[in-house]
């Protein structure tokens, strides 16, 4: 059992708290994804889960153990670094089995776990090859193989992919996310790059000035945001924002750039319930539709192309209405041209409110 | 179209006054820093009626005579012994003492570093002389005077701060994660010093044995005022014995005596010069 | 690892001790216990010495107080050679330093050719023994048969030859700037790898700007070798106070005395006059002229230069 726990969690650095109190729990085997922008504390958090860094306040379990002050070593864990941190003046063979000498394990079982973990890894040709020797792929599965070699309870990954190039990475990718389901092995990874949360984790945990913004999974994140900053950070190109006032729980206007945009029925009651004056429209690019010239339905408003990217599964516009300026998501078969005057529509069913001052989703607001 | 020769013309000049110039300041350079050494070495192989012809006289019969009367009456071969001894002996011990302190200081979060660090610049500064009484008094009481023993243990403790400095400049460049990894793998203090910042401090502790070698071997006070007698001597001490009547003379003796003692230099010098002129102890000073 | 290796707070030094034994041991309490008895205890027992009468051999001392230190004052072969020591500090600073830094630029932006081959020459004498150095010297002054007198003639400044030793105005001068020649190597290696890690686009914007080799010097070089010069003056401080070779094997200060330095007479005082306590007291006062220098140097030059 290996089930990781933060209760309570601070982290101080003299005057300074960096981390005031952060709360969460990784169930046994699951593979959770700690993402965020730089400086918003997830390295720190990995740092303090493997005990490299020390716990200013609060508990740490570990597989049911509190581990709060114990040393990395007597922790179960496994930690990958993004530098991969191989021992440069060791082989292949010395660096995977670092751990398992230091825990001294008999050479005959380590030699044994040693050939099991290359050869899953296709290090099997390498073993006596120093990491300079070898390439960017390689030296991250031999990181790899000394984590896996001693079969912890936990892993962690420090942004371990941050290194390779775009096409490895993303081989990489479906080759880690394979590994965890043969394995099974609980595994916290961090990285700043939410499109990788997405497609790794079974859990994201979103985390922004060392809080949890939120923690749920990849298309809970993506569909309900708990608040602007996981909407504004999830998601690619980023979801656009437009503040307007509530002209009425039916309506929300824009009165400076003559926009109108009509609330549908079903999501009236949550504008009205919060009470707000002025409101933040959180809409996806997706969700911003190209509809056909003369299209007059309600909430058709006449838009300015002023960028167009084709990408060649998708195009993205860059438009504009007055001074309101949003990113809209159209197929590539619709033909579009800079400079045109268009006319689009918002999807108010997936639209997304903000309270302008707390950033919160007005719907999650109890 | 002619002010562009004229142009060029003047650059070329210029350019051409500038090289000169260069080694104009090249050939002083090398007169004032070789000049006295190139003299020694012709002087140590004039026979004496050469040396009395005077100062840039090339030699009519050079002649190795000189080495071989300087060697004998000196006694070289303990001199070189000793000195040979006290450097190997005293550099490879103030590094060894130097080691752990230098790990500590530059990787771990040690109370009170500001305080050691202001502690080991102290004894880098120390002005011999002003220990030199108590260090003598020690010595006595512990019967360590005119001992080779004794003389070790002084040069390796005065040599260890310079070395925990370089050390630890060295030390500094090793990558963070290499040692976290470690410490995940479940090594020890002394597991992560001896196995991994040690194999890959060897650069630094090749140049920090050279350099605290060349100093003991150069160090002139302490044999003076800590030994007694010629059979304990290094070289510098034995030296001292040339700068008299009998010697000064005629200098071809001495000036043999002084290629002889800075032959064993050299050797280390050509095998280890790459290392410390290319500046790499530098790293020291950054910290 | 609690108190980690990285944590950012600094524990208490028990807790550090518990947690890391083997590194406080070997890495913190040897070297203070060396530190103490090399260093602490010297620099303690000399002070005391310095209030006693003593010639080193028999065991009882006898109490002066501050005698030794009112003789002192008084006495001319301490002035002479505490204005000696200023002396040399000043040429070893003018010099070496001077040249060092002059030549690692010169190297560095070509203006000299054959860098490898020049950096070895200078640097060769740092290797030499004072000793060496010292009766390589003794020739080349030589009245009778050193090559220096003979070269200022041929090059018809003879008129500037004098006795290099002998004459008691020069003679300390003559012993600095030797020094100086052996010394130079040192600030040129510091120099010459510190100007390697100043960015090259500062050099080359300000040769944009127009700026020619003495500007880029003056205005480029030196101010990013603020850190490399703290290091090699404290280094030329603390060699200048050691300034004890080269006085024992060329002129043990003759002549009269012209040629004393503190670091001399404190051997002078007690090995050869058995005066253990007045030696002491020069000590002392050695140690507070260093103390003072290296706190006026440290508040200068090291501001930000040491990252500890």
């Amino acid at each position: 059992m290996a089930e990781v726990s933060l209760t309570h969690i601070e982290k101080r650095y003299g005057a300074h708290t960096i981390i005031p109190s952060l709360d969460l729990t990784i169930p046994d085997g699951e593979f959770t994804v700690l993402v965020g922008p730089s400086g918003c504390g997830k390295s720190t958090t990995l740092q303090m889960i493997a005990g490299l860094e020390s716990i200013s306040a609060g508990r740490l379990m570990i597989g049911g153990v509190d581990v709060t002050h114990l040393p990395p070593k007597d922790r179960n864990i496994s930690m990958v670094f993004q530098s991969y941190a191989l021992f440069p003046h060791m082989n292949v063979r010395d660096n995977i089995s670092f751990g398992l000498k230091t825990r001294r394990v008999p050479a005959a079982e380590a030699d044994q776990l040693v050939a099991v973990v290359s050869k899953r890894l296709k290090l099997e040709n390498y073993l006596d090859r120093l990491p300079r020797e070898l390439s960017g792929g390689q030296r991250q599965r031999v990181a790899l193989g000394r984590a896996l070699v001693r079969r912890p309870g936990v892993f962690l990954m420090d942004e371990p992919l941050s290194n390779l190039d775009a096409k490895l990475r993303v081989e990489a990718r479906s080759f880690l996310s394979k590994m965890h389901q043969e394995l099974g092995i609980t595994t916290v990874y961090v990285t700043h790059d939410q499109s990788e949360a997405m497609t790794m984790g079974s859990r994201i945990v979103v985390m922004n000035g060392g809080t949890i913004q939120q923690a749920a999974a990849p298309m809970e994140v993506y569909r309900r945001p708990a608040n602007r900053f996981v909407a504004g950070f999830i998601g690619s190109p980023s979801m656009n924002f437009v503040d307007l006032d509530v002209a009425s729980p039916a309506e929300l206007v824009d009165a400076t750039n003559g926009i109108r945009v009509s609330v549908p029925q079903h999501r009236q009651i949550e504008l009205a319930k919060s009470g707000l004056r002025s409101v933040t429209l959180g809409l996806r690019p997706e969700h911003i539709r190209l509809l056909a010239a003369g299209d007059t339905r309600p909430g058709a408003t006449s838009f300015k192309i002023e960028v167009c990217q084709f990408l060649g599964s998708e195009t993205l516009l860059d438009i504009t209405h007055g001074a309101c300026r949003v990113i809209a998501r159209v197929g590539p078969e619709e033909v579009v041209k800079q400079g045109e005057e268009r006319i689009f529509a918002f999807d108010m069913d997936h639209a997304h409110f903000f309270d302008p001052d707390t950033g919160n989703n007005v719907a999650l607001d109890r | 179209m002619s002010e562009m020769l004229i142009l060029a013309h003047r650059r070329d000049v210029f350019r051409f006054t500038a090289r000169f110039l260069g080694y104009t300041l090249l050939a002083v350079l090398l007169a004032v820093w070789s000049g006295p050494i190139v003299l020694v070495l012709i002087t140590s192989i004039k026979s004496n009626q050469d040396f009395l012809a005077g100062p840039f006289s090339i030699p009519s019969h050079p002649t190795f005579q000189p080495y071989i009367d300087v060697w004998n009456s000196l006694g070289f071969s303990g001199l070189l012994a000793n000195s040979f001894l006290y450097a190997t002996a005293g550099s490879a011990l103030a590094v060894i003492l130097a080691l752990v302190p230098a790990f500590a200081l530059s990787r771990m979060e040690v109370p009170g570093k500001t305080f050691i660090f202001g502690l080991i610049l102290t004894g880098l500064m120390l002005p011999q002389q002003t220990v030199l009484i108590p260090l003598y008094d020690t010595l006595r009481t512990l019967h360590l005077l005119d001992t080779k023993i004794g003389l070790i243990i002084v040069h390796a403790a005065y040599g260890m701060p310079a070395q925990i400095l370089i050390l630890r400049g060295f030390m500094t460049s090793i990558p963070r994660e290499i040692e976290k990894a470690a410490y995940v793998e479940g090594a020890t203090d002394f597991q992560v010093f001896y196995k991994i910042i040690l194999p890959l401090s060897l650069p630094g502790v090749v140049v920090g044995f050279t350099l605290n070698f060349i100093a003991i071997w150069k160090e002139f006070v302490f044999g003076l005022v800590l030994l007694n007698s010629e059979q304990n001597f290094p070289v510098t001490v034995g030296m001292l014995k040339l700068n008299s009547d009998r010697y000064m003379a005629v200098f071809n003796l001495p000036a043999a005596g002084l290629v002889i003692s800075q032959i064993p230099i050299i050797v280390l010098f050509i095998l280890t010069y790459r290392k410390i002129a290319s500046g790499n102890f530098a790293g020291a000073v950054k910290g | 690892m609690t108190t980690s290796p990285r944590s950012g707070e600094s524990p208490g030094f028990f807790a550090f001790a518990r947690e890391h034994t083997f590194v406080t041991i070997f890495g913190i309490l040897m070297p203070l216990a060396v530190f103490a008895v090399f260093v602490g205890y010297p620099i303690l027992f000399t002070i005391y010495l310095s209030l006693f009468e003593w010639n080193g051999m028999t065991p009882d001392k006898t109490f002066v107080g501050l005698e030794n230190y009112r003789h002192m004052i008084g006495d001319s072969h301490f002035q002479i050679a505490l204005i000696n020591n200023f002396k040399w500090l000043a040429v070893t600073l003018a010099f070496p330093v001077l040249a060092g830094l002059l030549i690692a630029y010169a190297l560095r932006n070509r203006i000299l050719p054959a860098a490898a081959l020049v950096r070895t020459i200078i640097f060769f004498p740092v290797t030499m023994s004072l000793i060496s150095v010292g009766l390589m010297f003794l020739l080349i002054l030589n009245p009778l048969f050193g090559a220096f007198d003979t070269v200022l003639r041929s090059v018809g400044l003879g008129f500037l030859v004098t006795e290099w030793f002998g004459n008691y105005k020069v003679a300390i001068y003559t012993l600095a700037i030797v020094s100086g020649w052996a010394f130079t190597g040192m600030p040129m290696i510091f120099y010459y790898a510190g100007l390697g890690d100043v960015p090259k686009e500062t050099f080359d914007a300000a040769r944009i700007e127009g700026a020619g080799h003495w500007r880029m010097l003056t205005k480029v070089a030196i101010p990013q070798l603020r850190p490399v010069t703290a290091v090699v003056v404290m280094l030329t401080l603390f060699e200048s106070l050691r300034a004890f070779d080269l006085v024992a094997v060329m002129t043990k200060g003759a002549p009269f005395g012209y040629t004393n330095v503190l670091g001399y007479i404190v051997y002078l005082e007690s090995f050869w006059n058995t005066r253990f306590g007045y030696g002491a007291a020069i000590s002392v006062a050695i140690l507070a002229v260093s103390a003072l220098m290296a706190l006026i140097i440290l508040k200068k030059l090291m501001k930000g230069a040491f990252d500890v």
